[in-house]
C-alpha cells in the first residue's frame, strides 16, 4: 500500500519531474527550497492542479490516470494551506462542522476530540477574525481531519508564527500524529520541523527529487544540502538505559560502546527514543579530556570531512562521525581541522554539547 | 392618484421584480463566466454587455422595436411558441428590461466573483464540496453584498427606465404603461397634481434603493453608476 505518484509539468521555467512511491503510514515531509516544487507537487497530489498524463494512486485507488481523473473533492484528503484559509462568513464551529458534514469516512474523530487534542474547546464560539495566527492554524487542521481524510496534506503549517506558537504547534502535531492512522504529508523548508516530526524524507530541488529515505540516513548525508544549513546536525536513534534520580539524568545507550546522558526524561527503559545533535554543539578532540564539564564524549571515527565548495576557503568545514552504524556531524573551524591535523579514518573524540530529545520514537499507536 | 396610475404603479414593481429574477438567473453563471475566462475577446464581451450605460436608451429601444416586429424573425418566433405577438406587450418589456438593465447586474457580481480568494474555493472542495455546493455554502454567502448590490441596482434601474419603453411598448395601461411613461404624459395633459405624486414617490423609492446600495458596506470596486442617458429623459 502505497501513494504513487509519476508527475511530469512544464510551466515556463519550471518543471516538475517527480516518479515515486511513498508510504501511506506515518509524516513524510518533503523538504526543500522555495521553488523546489514543495507545493506544486502537493496540489498535484490533491488534484488542485493536474499534470498531463500524470498518475496518482493512492493505496490501490486511482486518483488520476489517463482515463480519469477524481477532483478533489471526490479524492478524501484533507488540506492545511500554509495561511489557514479558514471561511470568514462562519464562526469557528462553523468551519468545524463544515468539514464534519461532508466527511468521508464514518471512522474518524469527533468534533470534541479534535478540539481536545488541538486545544480549540474555548474558541469555538469566536469570529474568524478574532483568532491568533497560531489559533487559526489549529482550527485548519482540526477542520482537515473532521473530514476524515485517507491522507492529509500540510503545506507549511508552521510559517508565519513566532517561536514560541511555533514550538506549541510542533508538539501538538507530535501528539496528533499518534492520535491518527491517517499517512500525512508536510511540506517544509525547515529541518528543524522536520527533524521533530517526519519518519520519511523527500528532498526536492528545481523540481526533481534529489534524494529519499529515512530521515536518520538523510540528516547526515553531506552530499545534500540538509547537512549544509545553518541549523543542521544528525538524528540519531537511542534506547533508554536508566534514570540517575540523584542528579535528574537519564542515560541513552547508541550502541554497545556508545552512550549518552541527557537530562532526565520520562521514558520507560528499553524505550526507543530520537534525538537531536546539532552540528555546531559537537566538537573534536583528539584524546579523551579527563577534566570537562561536558558529559558525552564519544569515540568514533572520521567518515568524511568535507571542506565548503562555496566560497572555496571558508572557516568552516563540516566533519562527518562515524558510530558504529549511526553518524554525527560537527561544524567546526578550518583552523582547527588543520591544527590537529585531522584525517579521514583517523580515530578522535566527540564531545557533545546538548542533545535534544525529538520524540518518542516507534511508540506511535 | 386615478386608477391608472396605481395600476402603473402596480405594472413597474411588477416589471422589475420579474426583471430582477431573470437578471439573477441569467448573470450569475455570465459573471462567473466572465470572472474566470482567459478567452481573448472576453473584452469586447465585456464591451457589449456595458453598452446599455452609455448608448441612449432609444438606441436600444430602436433596434429592438425592429426585431420584435410581427413580420421580423424574432417577433415570428415568439408568435409561434405563445401564440401572442411581442410587440407592445409585457413580455417585450421583460425581454427589454433584461437587456438594458444587464451590466448593472453582471458588473457587481463579476468584480464580486474575482475578489474572492480561489485558496478559500480550494479548500471547500478539498472538504469534499463539489461544484454546486460550494457555490451555495460558499461563494453566496461570501458575495452576498454583491448580490444584494446586484438585485437592488437591476430593481432600480428597471424602475427608472424611460426611453427603451418609450419605444417598444406603447403606453397601454395595465399592460405596458408604467411609471415614467404614465408621468409624462400627466405632464403632457397637464395633470401636474398627480405628476407631483409620481415623481416625489420616485425620488422617494431612489433615495431608499441608493442607501441600501451603500449600506452593503462591505461592497467595493463599482463606483456608484453614473449613466448617461443622454437627453431622453
Amino acid at each position: 500500500m502505497s501513494l504513487l505518484l509519476s508527475l511530469h509539468m512544464e510551466r515556463g521555467e519550471f518543471s516538475l519531474n517527480i516518479d515515486t512511491a511513498l508510504p501511506t503510514s506515518g509524516i513524510t515531509a518533503i523538504c526543500g527550497p522555495s521553488g523546489s516544487g514543495k507545493t506544486t507537487l502537493l496540489r498535484c497530489i490533491a488534484g488542485l492542479d493536474i499534470a498531463p498524463n500524470g498518475m496518482v494512486q493512492f493505496a490501490g485507488d486511482d486518483w488520476q490516470t489517463e482515463r480519469t481523473i477524481l477532483k478533489p473533492e471526490q479524492r478524501g484528503i484533507g488540506i492545511v494551506f500554509q495561511d489557514a484559509q479558514l471561511f470568514p462568513h462562519l464562526k469557528v464551529r462553523g468551519n468545524l462542522e463544515y468539514a464534519f458534514k461532508r466527511r468521508f469516512s464514518e471512522a474518524g474523530p469527533s468534533i470534541e476530540e479534535l478540539c481536545d487534542w488541538l486545544e480549540i474547546t474555548q474558541l469555538l464560539d469566536r469570529a474568524i477574525d478574532n483568532l491568533s495566527g497560531g489559533e487559526r492554524k489549529r482550527v485548519a487542521i482540526a477542520r482537515a481531519l473532521l473530514r476524515h481524510p485517507q491522507l492529509l496534506l500540510m503545506d507549511e503549517p508552521l510559517t508565519g508564527l513566532h517561536d514560541s506558537a511555533r514550538e506549541q504547534m510542533v508538539v501538538i502535531l507530535q501528539r496528533l500524529a499518534r492520535h491518527l492512522a491517517i499517512p500525512i504529508l508536510y511540506v517544509s523548508h525547515s529541518f528543524h520541523e522536520i527533524s521533530r516530526l517526519a519518519d520519511h524524507v523527500l528532498l526536492m530541488e528545481s523540481g526533481q527529487l534529489i534524494a529519499e529515505g529515512d530521515l536518520i540516513t538523510l540528516s547526515t548525508r553531506l552530499d545534500l544540502p540538509l547537512s549544509k544549513q545553518q541549523g543542521a546536525g544528525a538524528v540519531i536513534n537511542a534506547q533508554l538505559h536508566g534514570h540517575d534520580p540523584e542528579y535528574q539524568l537519564s542515560t541513552l545507550t547508541i550502541d554497545t560502546q556508545h552512550q549518552l546522558t541527557i537530562k532526565q526524561v520520562s521514558a520507560e527503559s528499553g524505550q526507543q527514543l530520537r534525538l537531536f545533535v546539532a552540528a555546531r554543539d559537537v566538537s573534536i578532540a583528539l584524546e579523551a579530556p579527563q577534566q570537562s564539564s561536558i558529559m558525552n564524549i564519544l569515540p568514533c571515527k572520521i567518515d568524511t570531512i568535507e571542506q565548503a565548495t562555496s566560497p572555496p576557503s571558508s572557516a568552516q568545514v563540516t566533519i562527518r562521525l562515524q558510530l558504529n552504524e549511526q553518524y554525527l556531524l560537527a561544524h567546526i573551524t578550518r583552523k582547527s581541522c588543520d591544527r590537529l591535523q585531522l584525517q579521514q579514518g583517523q580515530h578522535v573524540f566527540a564531545q557533545i554539547k546538548t542533545v535534544a530529545l525529538i520524540n518518542e520514537y516507534g511508540t506511535a499507536t | 392618484m386615478s386608477h391608472n396610475d396605481w395600476l402603473a404603479v402596480a405594472l413597474t414593481l411588477k416589471l422589475a421584480g420579474v426583471t430582477t429574477l431573470i437578471l439573477l438567473v441569467v448573470s450569475t453563471p455570465l459573471a462567473w463566466w466572465l470572472a474566470h475566462t482567459r478567452i481573448r475577446i472576453k473584452p469586447v464581451l465585456e464591451a457589449i454587455i456595458a453598452l446599455p450605460l452609455v448608448l441612449p436608451p432609444t438606441v436600444l429601444g430602436f433596434y429592438l422595436l425592429i426585431a420584435f416586429a410581427p413580420d421580423s424573425a424574432v417577433g415570428q418566433l415568439w408568435q409561434l411558441l405563445s401564440g401572442n405577438t411581442l410587440a407592445f406587450s409585457f413580455s417585450a418589456l421583460v425581454i427589454a428590461s433584461v437587456i438594458y438593465s444587464l451590466p448593472f447586474v453582471v458588473q457587481p457580481l463579476q468584480s464580486g466573483f474575482q475578489q474572492l480568494p480561489k485558496p478559500l474555493i480550494e479548500t471547500a472542495a478539498s472538504l469534499g464540496a463539489g461544484q454546486i455546493d460550494r457555490f451555495v455554502s460558499v461563494i453566496l454567502p461570501l458575495c452576498r453584498s454583491n448580490f444584494l448590490v446586484a438585485s437592488t441596482l437591476g430593481f432600480a434601474h428597471t424602475v427608472g427606465e424611460f426611453g427603451v419603453v418609450l419605444m417598444i411598448g406603447g403606453n397601454i395601461p395595465g399592460q405596458t404603461q408604467v411609471l415614467s411613461i404614465a408621468l409624462y404624459e400627466r405632464v403632457e395633459s397637464l395633470q401636474y397634481q398627480t405628476a407631483h405624486w409620481l415623481a416625489g414617490g420616485l425620488i422617494a423609492f431612489s433615495v431608499i434603493t441608493l442607501s441600501i446600495v451603500y449600506l452593503a458596506n462591505s461592497y467595493r470596486g463599482l463606483t456608484p453608476l453614473a449613466k448617461s442617458d443622454g437627453g431622453t429623459q
